[in-house]
């Protein structure tokens, strides 16, 4: 910040080279005395990276000018847009991957040879690959990218930190790595949406507390003296999630030097966490971050405010403060004390409430704008995965009804349910946004191709209708025929033959899932072609304010 | 000194929404988590219960592994159909020394609470080499690699050591003689079998996966799943004593 | 250790009972804050955040 002009490190430069030329020392030494194939695998990734981490902060460096990148040019906020186009693209190709590990694993269901029967492609190792991937690597870098655009953009600020925002990035993309090749070696602590073992929680946890400061600093430097009703939810799903990891994982590894750990929690104590965990990644991480993307993304691209301020502010309060009771219906009907299920299936059903009013929210937005669904399929992809929202967001309190849970829970049911929030709500408010982001960020007039857009938006809403209905009926068929009994009083069918009944539901199951994946193949397509060929924005001044990097 | 002050109250406001934020989602934790620690109905008194011998630990820790909870729950609900499939309903208790639990969230095989007893080792060993060999409708991957994989026995101490820092109650016996437990238990005709019987009640010492001169994984994995539910004594359990 | 367990069954035992009608009354003030006339001006201002261009 100063004016004199001889070119120094700054201190987050030479400090983070320091500290991760230790590190990688430290996983030198790890790699050397590991217990574990994983562990030691892991610790060669983490040295490779460390190393590389150091070199790319030195090279950065030695190309930059003395001066670092100003807060503002001429009055204008200079924002920093690298991180966010890292994250975009990241969270395209972790998308394509998880989506297709998806598509395998559901064909391993329909024609089990597809395990293969080796150690790293069974259907047990693949799953977890498949739900990280959707949700923590393609959500995760989604959420990332946006909230770092999204806080930028509403505060007026460029974003705090300089290589901070970076480390936030790379360390979580990195941290995405370690979580995906350990589950293919069988590195997994077992609970849902948590298996990174004991090293990648703590390394996440560093990434978690710098996404935090970056977001935070970046609020607190604004130039708007309020904070856009979008960075609520972001600001809510950053700290909860911090909460939520830290309260599921604490486990003590058996040595510092291999992979396995044992969780703190015990039985009962363990499912109640666990599942106060899983719901609430859920609530916060699919649901909050997400509900921003809305809030920012709809506006916009509609050209309108959002219908109801009030309403959003109301929203934001009830919604994470019934989520978080929610988790229990995870548990009905198991060991876990009957007041703590009845709890979790009354906050559950009264979380109808905000999430409908959050739906209305986003899509009364467009009174008045209704035209542009037609002759704007980016703005028709938000708007349908918002009544997507609402349809899911319907769908969990009624499944959270111990009598409907009764038939539902370990059914298909739920899979279909999940992934109506997932495909539906998550997929497509995150395409909508990325086809926003992609020509903001890259300088472009306009996307390569709306007819692609319309095309993508037509493949995958069949995709999903099949793959969610297809999960309903096996759902519900599998959870009556487990409770069928003959006119003499016997269980009418074995468990096999409910096995079997899945088959052709598995099998409608994949194609819907393979289309999900071929609209999302397009959209790359559409995307790459968008950042090669398409044609330079000049009206704005906006490629002045590029940064440096 | 009027913008120190407009930054001062910045500040605030968004720590204050953080500081909300942390008060209105911790609500819910409160409520809901911190009871299960200290009221005693939550985890009913039983008989029978024991921490797992490092034979069966092992085979947990495959079991985990290999995601076997994500086809498959240990969590029978008080459903007439489903005690009527499985057996008598799960207990809080039954779960209380597994960390971490694996109750399951889907079924696309049965539930494997109660499965101890149920069917031979052989055949267990058939079916997780190939399924369809048994079962021609199953969708389980085969699990040939288990006979092929010498178990890692080194570091048996340290697991069960570690898991008595989170709770589990190994005594220093059981942890001192945690190595010979380990192989006394797939071998019979050791001499260690009845010391490890002493030790860990109703403990199951087998030739699990029917090759006597090696001590696979799918000795381990077998020796779990045929203890699954044995430990109580439903002939015995007092299910009013435990009414809540 | 004793002192902690104190604090943490008080915190509980404040939390497990007045928690009812301390959430009702801050959802009222929330509901008031958000409706209360002279802020109307204020969040429509916000409202307008992301579509004001720099």
């Amino acid at each position: 910040m100063s004016d004199h002009s001889i070119k120094q490190m700054t201190p987050a430069e030479s400090g983070l080279s320091i500290l991760f030329a230790i590190l990688a020392f430290l996983s030198l030494v790890g790699a050397a005395l590991g217990k574990d194939q994983a562990y030691i695998f892991h610790a060669y990734l983490a040295c490779a990276a460390s190393v590389a981490a150091v070199f790319a902060i030195g090279n950065r460096y030695f190309a930059r000018p003395a001066k670092l990148p100003v807060q503002e040019i001429d009055g204008r906020p200079n924002y920093n847009f690298g991180p966010v186009k890292f994250a975009t693209v990241a969270a395209v190709f972790w998308g394509i991957a998880g989506f297709t590990v998806g598509l395998v694993i559901a064909l391993q269901l329909a024609y089990p040879v597809l395990n293969l029967d080796l150690p790293w492609t069974t259907f047990g190792r693949l799953r977890p690959l498949h739900t990280s991937a959707v949700i923590f690597a393609f959500g995760g870098n989604v959420l990332i990218a946006t909230s770092f655009y999204v806080v930028q953009r509403t505060c007026r600020a460029r974003l705090a930190g300089d290589l901070a925002p970076w480390f936030v990035v790379l360390g979580y993309n990195f941290f995405i790595v370690i979580a995906g090749t350990g589950y293919l070696l069988g590195v997994t602590q077992s609970k849902e949406y948590a298996e990174p073992e004991w090293y990648a929680d703590l390394w996440l946890t560093i990434v978690w507390v710098m996404y935090l400061l970056v977001f935070l600093g970046t609020i607190l430097k604004r130039k708007e003296p309020h904070i856009f009703v979008a960075n609520w939810f972001y600001l809510a799903f950053i700290v909860t999630i911090a909460v939520l990891h830290l309260g599921n994982n604490p486990a003590l590894p058996v040595s510092i030097l291999g992979s396995k750990s044992y969780v703190a929690w015990g039985g009962v104590q363990d499912a109640m966490f666990q599942w106060w965990y899983g719901h609430n990644a859920v609530g916060f991480f699919l649901t909050a971050g997400f509900l921003a993307i809305m809030y920012y993304f709809i506006p916009k691209r509609a050209e309108r405010p959002i219908y109801s301020y009030r309403l959003s502010i109301i929203h934001f309060w009830a919604l994470i403060f019934l989520y978080i009771w929610a988790g229990p219906h995870h548990l009905h009907y198991t060991a876990l004390p009957d007041w703590t299920q009845t709890l979790g299936m009354t906050f559950s059903i009264m979380l109808w409430m905000p999430s409908w009013g959050g739906m209305i929210n986003g899509l009364m937005t467009l009174s008045g704008a209704w035209d542009k669904l037609r002759t704007d399929p980016v703005l028709r992809m938000m708007v349908v995965s918002v009544a997507f929202y609402g349809m899911s967001t319907f769908e969990g309190p009624m499944m959270s009804i111990k009598v409907v849970n009764s038939l539902s829970h370990y059914t298909d049911w739920t899979i279909g349910h999940v992934h109506s929030g997932a495909l539906g709500w998550v997929g497509f408010v995150s395409f909508g946004a990325i086809y926003c982001l992609v020509p903001w960020l890259w300088n472009r007039k306009q996307l390569y191709s709306l007819r692609l857009v319309n095309w993508h938006f037509w493949i995958a809403t069949i995709g999903i209708v099949l793959y969610i209905s297809a999960m309903w009926v096996s759902g519900i068929l599998q959870g009556l025929m487990w409770r069928a009994y003959t006119s003499l009083g016997f269980l009418e069918y074995s468990f096999i033959e409910t096995v079997e009944a899945m088959h052709p539901f598995y099998i409608i199951r994949a194609a819907g899932g393979s289309l999900f994946l071929v609209g999302a193949l397009i959209m790359a397509y559409n995307l790459w072609m968008t950042i090669r060929v398409g044609e330079v924005e000049e009206t704005l001044p906006r490629a002045a304010l590029q940064p440096a990097e | 000194m009027s913008f120190w002050k407009r930054h001062q109250i910045v500040e605030k406001n968004s720590i204050l929404l953080i500081i909300g934020i942390l008060l209105v989602i911790a609500v819910g934790g409160f409520v809901e988590i911190t009871p299960l620690f200290y009221l005693k109905s939550t985890i009913e008194k039983v008989d029978g219960m024991r921490p797992y011998t490092p034979l069966e630990l092992a085979g947990r820790n495959i079991y985990v592994r290999e995601g076997c909870y994500l086809c498959h729950s240990q969590m029978i609900r008080p459903l007439r159909d489903e005690i009527e499939r499985y057996g008598h309903y799960s207990l809080a208790a039954e779960s209380m020394f597994d960390h971490p639990f694996q109750w399951g969230s889907k079924r696309t095989g049965p539930d494997l609470a109660r499965v101890g007893g149920k069917y031979s080792d052989e055949w267990h060993v058939t079916h997780l080499v190939n399924p369809r060999a048994i079962v021609p409708q199953s969708v389980m991957p085969g699990y040939p690699f288990l006979a092929e994989t010498d178990l890692e026995v080194t570091g048996v101490v340290e697991h069960l050591s570690t898991s008595r820092v989170v709770g589990v109650p190994y005594s220093d016996e059981q942890i001192a003689n945690a190595a010979a437990d380990l192989k006394a238990q797939a071998d019979p005709d050791s001499d260690g079998a009845d010391a490890l019987q002493k030790r860990y009640p109703k403990a199951v010492v087998r030739n699990f996966d029917g090759k006597a001169q090696r001590l696979t994984e799918m000795d381990a994995l077998v020796a779990y799943l045929q203890m699954l539910g044995t430990l109580v004594d439903f002939k015995l359990y007092n299910e009013k004593a435990n009414l809540r | 250790m004793k002192a902690i367990i104190t604090a943490h069954t008080l915190v509980s035992d404040f939390v497990t009972t007045l928690w009812t009608p301390f959430f009702v009354a801050l959802f009222v003030v929330i509901v008031a804050y958000a409706f209360w006339p002279r802020n109307r001006t204020k969040f429509d201002d916000a409202a307008h955040i992301p579509l004001r261009e720099d």
